[in-house]
């Protein structure tokens, strides 16, 4: 403890000898965090457990579906029908809840009123099943979600989000309220905590249940297994994903048996939640986006990586050299007195780690307001094609402050700091005590 | 004098290696992260061919069986849909603020997220793939007005003959696709294929981009008659021009107190006026253009702040150590001028050593990979071969131009960052400087 005090000490006499030196160091090690914490963030919130998606860790997601002619004449692929869910792969071993999601071209829109003679809304509805209340982990505020009974039974019920509840009724306490949705009388049946396009899986103004829109119960193909549905399916552990992803194959390679005229490919899926979110369902290209395109996204982040990483560690290296310069003759005192190059080059780390902490602390800061300011588009920022009329992404206190980022950043600035500080203090230290006692005087 | 400042450079080496070595990284990053932005500023200056300001797009919404608003009786009926049409053709061509409509297909306008493609067969039998604006034959159709087209040889405003929206035997061309057909503009009047029969180019057109940040592509407008409508009001286009004069949050209001009530009609109703400028900046941002600029300059700005940082962090330490150096060229008789332009040289020498090795790493790249278009092929581009013409599609031409830019970025940034520890160093006098001697 002592020892330590004596470092951040020294550290903070040092800052303070050169405080342009010293200024230049910490914005250097800033400006690499903040560029690091923000891409480790939007990964973070697109792929971390976090509300109203709070299982993704135990989450399997079935997007495609492409039925392949057995004479090799042709295919044709898209979401799936309610048989997937329902029928094939009702009562998997490792199956804990299945939830069934309406695939939309795009964010849909509707029009929600209280009456016929007052002014409509426009909102983002979502047509989900019973099953999707349990695979999703979402917040009620007031009543309840509706149930397989009523999703399947097309009820006239709706869940709806905190804002649009005060937006119709001026509070959140509406359950068994009437409103309007395109025309249609629908009664709340719960209020939930809002719901951020961050997770765009589950955000909407208004869950309906599925059957009330006939396109989501659409079918086709001979095999009935193609329609309009995205699957989401949760293992009981994160540990039984792996399991339950068999399970699944197994499914559909035993169905395919008795297929005569097609092979029902789900394109190595069910896909865990992360690379789910490299299947584009926005189909420029019907082809190509049925495959991930997780390499041609992940590679050029990892040069960003390596760059991030190796263009400031050489940056902080140069600045670290030009310092040892001028305590080489202090270090040859410390080496004249007894002290081992072991324990000298610790001393130097440990002096400069205050420095990174400090760089890295500002970094971290800034990152959050870099990703405050740019809430309304960063999150699309490694996207090749994006819906235009999805509403703005917002960042909450939750997502930000959770113990990965700051364990990331920690590591980081452990990373950094040894990258740049190791070399040039190595360098120094290999020169004989007579040198550096020679560079002294 | 060179020499003199050769050799120091080279006696300094050991202490210029660390910025030596972030140069060469960071050259190397910012050359790939600046080949991206140099070939999208380069798409988005070709020039649109039409003029986007004043023009809106007339949002419809169909209510369908699912709606509690539904009427049967209006719905499924094409002469219904069709006098719907040319009723709200009437009203908004009616109105004095409106200079030009025009009704069409989803896809015929800029930046529609909508997509029509075909061939035409050239006179020497050859097929050219083309994107298609399909219009519908209806009195008061003026689509060349409402996009503002310019006639390909005169310049001046573009008149389509009122034969075009009679019958679907004519087309008007773009520019490019007229030399790609003919090997020339001068193309009115001539016949090409399309679908298997000939049709006659009424008229040429300046070649118009479907997308802000991409090239422009061989382009026909057609005709076609009402009653191929679609039942689904998505797949309709309502456009409109503005007069120059005429204010647009005015009109927008006047239109929805007093037009939009006789446009409610059956089960459309409306849903809004779009300007061409959103549809253009979605269309921007929708694919991924606007994120690849965004994460490009930023990550540009970076590297370019690594190296300030840098530069700025060595020279100032090189200002200190060399105090006594300058102290001594100083009371020799050099002048600061002089004094600083030994500096200068020297950040000269180090950013164009690093960036010529830069330059070879990025030669070797570029000559066994090539460049690729940078953004992701969609079925809509892909069908087009690049236009030789501009020169972010000549590989050796985006090699010579990205260069440039990165090089002149480097050294203007290493300029500005060494300025002032090189001011602050000449400024000492010379008294002070020998001090350290």
């Amino acid at each position: 403890m002592n020892r330590f005090r004596k470092y951040v000490y020294r550290s903070w006499a040092l800052l303070r000898q050169n405080p342009l030196f010293s200024s230049i160091y910490i914005l250097g090690t800033a400006l690499s965090v903040a560029l690091l914490m923000v891409l480790f963030i939007i990964f973070y919130v697109k792929f971390a457990p976090i509300y109203p998606e709070g299982n993704r860790n135990r989450t399997l997601v079935l997007q495609y579906v492409q039925a392949d002619e057995r004479n090799g004449h042709g295919s044709s692929g898209g979401p799936l029908s309610p048989r997937v869910p329902y029928e094939l792969l009702k009562g998997l071993p490792h199956l804990d809840a299945t939830a069934a999601v309406y695939a939309s071209w795009g964010a849909e829109e509707g029009r929600v009123a209280q009456t016929v003679r007052s002014a409509a809304l426009p909102v983002s509805p979502k047509y989900v099943d019973g099953g999707f209340w349990r695979v999703f982990t979402f917040r009620f505020l007031s009543g309840r979600p509706f149930s397989d009974a009523d999703a399947t039974a097309a009820m006239p019920v709706a869940v709806l989000s905190a804002r649009l509840a005060n937006r119709l009724f001026g509070t959140t306490e509406a359950v068994g309220r009437q409103f309007l949705f395109n025309g249609n009388e629908l009664k709340v049946a719960g209020v939930v905590q809002d719901v951020s396009w961050v997770t765009p899986a589950t955000a909407a103004d208004v869950w309906l249940p599925l059957a009330l829109n006939p396109d989501a119960l659409w079918e086709t193909g001979d095999e009935r297994l193609r329609g309009s549905l995205y699957v989401y399916l949760t293992a009981p552990n994160p540990s039984d994903k792996d399991a339950l992803r068999k399970e699944v194959r197994e499914a559909f390679r035993r169905y395919n048996t008795t297929c005569p005229f097609y092979e029902n490919d789900i394109l190595d899926q069910p896909d865990d939640y992360w690379k789910s979110c490299f299947r584009s369902s926005y189909v420029h290209d019907a082809g190509s986006s049925l495959t991930p395109y997780i390499e041609a996204t992940l590679r050029p982040f990892l040069y960003f990586l390596l760059a991030l990483i190796f263009i400031p560690a050489l940056n902080l290296g140069g600045i670290i050299a030009s310092r040892m310069d001028s305590r080489v003759g202090e270090l040859g005192i410390r080496k004249a007195y007894g002290a081992s190059n072991f324990r000298l080059l610790r001393q130097i780390m440990n002096e400069n780690l205050l420095f990174t902490s400090l760089g890295s602390l500002l970094g971290l800061l800034l990152s959050y307001v870099c990703l405050w300011l740019s809430s309304d588009w960063i999150l699309t920022i490694f996207d090749t094609n994006i819906d235009p009329a999805m509403p703005a992404p917002e960042f909450t206190a939750g997502m930000l402050l959770q113990p990965a980022v700051f364990v990331v950043a920690v590591c980081f600035c452990l990373l950094l700091n040894f990258l740049s500080a190791l070399v040039p203090a190595l360098l120094s230290l290999r020169k004989s005590i007579v040198e550096q006692l020679h560079q002294k005087r | 004098m060179n020499r003199i400042i050769l050799h120091q450079f080279w006696n300094r080496r050991r202490r210029n290696i660390w910025i030596f070595l972030e140069l060469l990284l960071a050259g190397y990053f910012l050359w790939m992260v600046l080949d991206p932005i140099c070939v999208l500023t380069a798409d988005r200056m070709i020039p649109r061919g039409y003029d986007p300001e004043g023009i809106y797009r007339l949002n419809l919404g169909v209510y369908d069986e699912t709606s509690g608003l539904y009427y049967q009786a209006a719905d499924d009926n094409d002469d219904v849909r069709a006098r719907q049409f040319q009723l709200i053709m009437k009203e908004l061509t009616s109105c004095p603020e409106v200079a030009s409509a025009a009704l069409g297909t989803s896809s015929c306008f800029p930046n529609s997220n909508s997509w029509d493609g075909n061939r035409l067969l050239a006179p020497d039998s050859s097929e050219v793939k083309i994107q298609v604006y399909t219009y519908y034959q209806v009195d008061g159709n003026d689509p060349a007005g409402v996009l503002g087209l310019k006639d390909a040889l005169t310049g001046d405003s573009l008149r389509l003959p009122s034969t075009f929206f009679r019958s679907d035997g004519q087309i008007a061309i773009s520019e490019q696709l007229a030399r790609k057909l003919f090997g020339t503009p001068e193309a009115v009047g001539r016949k090409v294929g399309y679908n298997g029969r000939a049709v006659e180019v009424a008229g040429v057109f300046r070649d118009i981009k479907q997308f802000d940040a991409r090239q422009p592509v061989p382009l026909a407008l057609m005709s076609q008659p009402l009653w191929r409508v679609s039942k689904t009001i998505v797949w309709q286009s309502i456009l409109f021009r503005l007069k120059p004069e005429v204010d647009a949050g005015a009109f927008r209001d006047r239109f929805e107190r007093e037009v939009v009530p006789r446009i409610n009609q059956g089960n459309f109703y409306y849903a809004g006026l779009k300007s061409f400028a959103d549809y253009s900046r979605e269309a921007t941002f929708e694919a991924g253009i606007t994120s690849k600029l965004r994460l490009n300059y930023g990550l540009a700005a970076f590297a370019l702040i690594c190296i300030f940082m840098g530069l700025f962090g060595t020279f100032w330490m090189h200002a200190v150590d060399r105090r006594s150096e300058l102290g001594v060229l100083r009371s020799l008789g050099a002048s600061r001028g002089a004094v600083a332009g030994r500096f200068y040289f020297e950040v000269w020498l180090l950013v164009t050593l690093a960036f010529l090795l830069v330059l070879l790493a990025v030669f070797h790249y570029v000559r066994s990979e090539g460049l690729g278009p940078v953004m992701q092929q969609t079925f809509r581009t892909k069908a087009f071969l690049p236009d030789p013409a501009y020169w972010q599609n000549r590989l050796w031409a985006r090699f010579a131009v990205v260069s440039a830019v990165t090089y002149v970025l480097m050294l203007v940034l290493s300029f500005v960052a060494v300025w002032f520890p090189v001011r602050r160093a000449v400024a000492l006098p010379p008294a002070d400087a020998l001090r350290e001697e």
